[in-house]
């Protein structure tokens, strides 16, 4: 029997794996065997990687709660749905969107670190998210507004200032 | 709603140009309901009044009710519900959540709303070819057609909030389906997956992690879904696949210089392979439709067509060829029955 790698030597690690019944063998030389150890293996077999983001959340998890010692009591639950911190970092997943606030001191951390960002800048609902998206554009507006002054183009800031103003009206009629 | 009228194509369906090595693209947008348990903590019961409440929040339209309809996977069988994976409709993930989980899905199956996969929502648009902003756009459509009934858990630091930390911000994954046989032969893929990761993206194999080593199919997608706009994040993707598929042509033009007669030997033989093959596994299956995709790409096979690839591809699953034939079939009859559906196919 040759090697199922290299197709060269003979095979003499024979490798099976049995997921929901299905059987899958693979033959191998040593050469390939060795070549073959570890991450690379297991990715090839088609096992889920040790990499995967729920096995890697509690190792973050941890090194996190060194530095905030009080926030890693595990079992902290969630008032609304009672997801407890050690279910999070076993599962990797939140029970419910207060979660996100209840666990603050732990989970945006997290998310520092795997998104490498904290701050939403994509798309915003457009019913629940309207007093966001005016909000957004006034912060806009009023980022622009304190550019034009300091370059002093002060028709370009009045501008901005009106803009400012109207919107402010439209608001205070409603 | 006529708007989400669109201009995808199946998937499978797609032969433009026979040159393309890219088989597909999607775009999955994670949302869920305000106030509600994200499915894992929902009962059986609570979880199907979801289904129900986003299919209303659908339907509220007759034109969505014509076009669109739900399939309720704790009322399929196993097969059934094994055969929409390898179909790319739904993910693993949804059918794992059998007992609480549906999916709604349009007639050209390009758009698939599951309901309570890993959130409430998992809104995918898939397409042909490399058309990611058309795809977006399609994505966005559906999504505000939603909200206009439902309210979405939303922050508005850290933006659509998702049961997995992995998925907030925009709650978008897009991923593009590439075929690389060239690189893999070189054994190029892990360190594309290297540099992949640096910019926030990865790749894995079609059909699971491992299964790339036979197909040569493997999916590109963003990692990183918040502190980036939704356009930013396609960019970045289109970028990325375009650099692969240059990557691709350039090693396939070296194979061609050095080794025409070896690499045209290995396409003729797959080619003979699955024609007159009377028993056929699975692995053995995806390598030969590899060796024969690149065949039809590089201009070398030239009187097979890539959708007759496709739906191979799909229909020699084991599910999906199981449902086609017989449910109860053993490992070995079912290598039988597919080399015969081969053979049917490329006559």
């Amino acid at each position: 029997m040759l090697c199922e790698m290299c197709k060269k030597n003979d095979a003499v690690f024979y490798v099976t794996k049995i997921v929901n019944g299905n059987k899958q063998e693979i033959k191998l030389c040593e050469h390939c065997a060795k070549k073959f150890d570890g991450f690379n293996f297991v990715s090839e077999m088609g096992i889920i990687s040790p990499f995967s983001f729920q096995n890697i959340l509690s190792g973050l998890m941890d090194y996190i709660g060194e530095s905030h010692k009080n926030s890693t009591d595990t079992d902290v639950s969630c008032k609304k749905c009672g997801m407890t911190l050690r279910e999070f970092k076993e599962k990797g997943l939140l029970g419910c969107s207060e979660c996100y606030e209840n666990f603050s001191s732990t989970v945006y951390p997290v998310i520092n670190r795997v998104q490498g960002k904290i701050e939403h800048v994509g798309k915003i609902p457009k019913k629940c998210g309207k007093d966001i998206i005016e909000k957004k554009r006034m912060d806009t507006l009023k980022q622009e507004l304190q550019k034009s002054i300091a370059l002093e183009e002060y028709e370009k800031a009045a501008e901005i200032r009106d803009k400012i103003r109207k919107i402010n009206n439209e608001g205070s009629e409603e | 709603m006529r708007g989400v009228k669109n201009n995808m194509q199946n998937w499978l369906e797609c032969e433009d140009e026979p040159d393309n090595l890219v088989i597909s693209s999607r775009i999955r947008l994670a949302r869920n309901i305000k106030d509600q348990p994200f499915p894992d903590k929902l009962s059986d019961e609570k979880a199907r009044s979801i289904v129900n409440k986003i299919e209303d929040a659908l339907f509220s339209s007759s034109h969505m009710k014509d076009e669109f309809k739900s399939v309720y996977l704790w009322r399929e069988d196993k097969n059934s519900r094994l055969s929409f994976v390898e179909k790319h409709l739904v993910s693993s993930k949804l059918v794992e959540n059998d007992l609480k989980s549906a999916f709604i899905v349009n007639s050209d199956q390009t758009v698939s709303i599951m309901i309570n996969e890993e959130d409430h929502i998992r809104l995918q648009c898939i397409s042909g070819g490399l058309d990611l902003d058309q795809i977006l756009d399609c994505s966005n459509k559906i999504d505000d057609l939603i909200e206009e009934k439902i309210d979405y858990a939303f922050d508005e630091k850290i933006g659509y909030l998702t049961a997995c930390p992995t998925n907030i911000g925009t709650g978008l994954r897009a991923s593009v389906m590439i075929h690389l046989p060239a690189l893999s032969m070189n054994n190029q893929i892990n360190g594309i997956l290297n540099t992949l990761t640096q910019v926030g993206m990865t790749i894995r194999g079609l059909y699971g992690e491992g299964s790339g080593a036979y197909s040569n199919l493997y999916q590109i997608s963003n990692q990183v879904t918040l502190g980036i706009s939704e356009r930013d994040i396609i960019a970045n993707l289109k970028a990325v696949v375009n650099q692969l598929i240059n990557q691709e042509n350039l090693s396939r033009e070296q194979v061609l210089t050095n080794c025409r007669y070896e690499i045209e030997d290995k396409i003729f033989r797959s080619l003979g392979i699955l024609k007159t093959a009377r028993i056929i596994d699975t692995a053995e299956c995806l390598k030969l439709l590899s060796n024969v995709r690149m065949g039809v790409e590089m201009g070398i096979i030239n009187n097979i067509n890539k959708k007759v690839l496709n739906y191979l591809l799909v229909n020699t699953q084991p599910a999906t060829l199981g449902k086609m034939f017989d449910n109860k079939l053993s490992t070995k009859d079912l290598n039988i029955k597919r080399a015969d559906y081969i053979r049917e196919k490329l006559k």
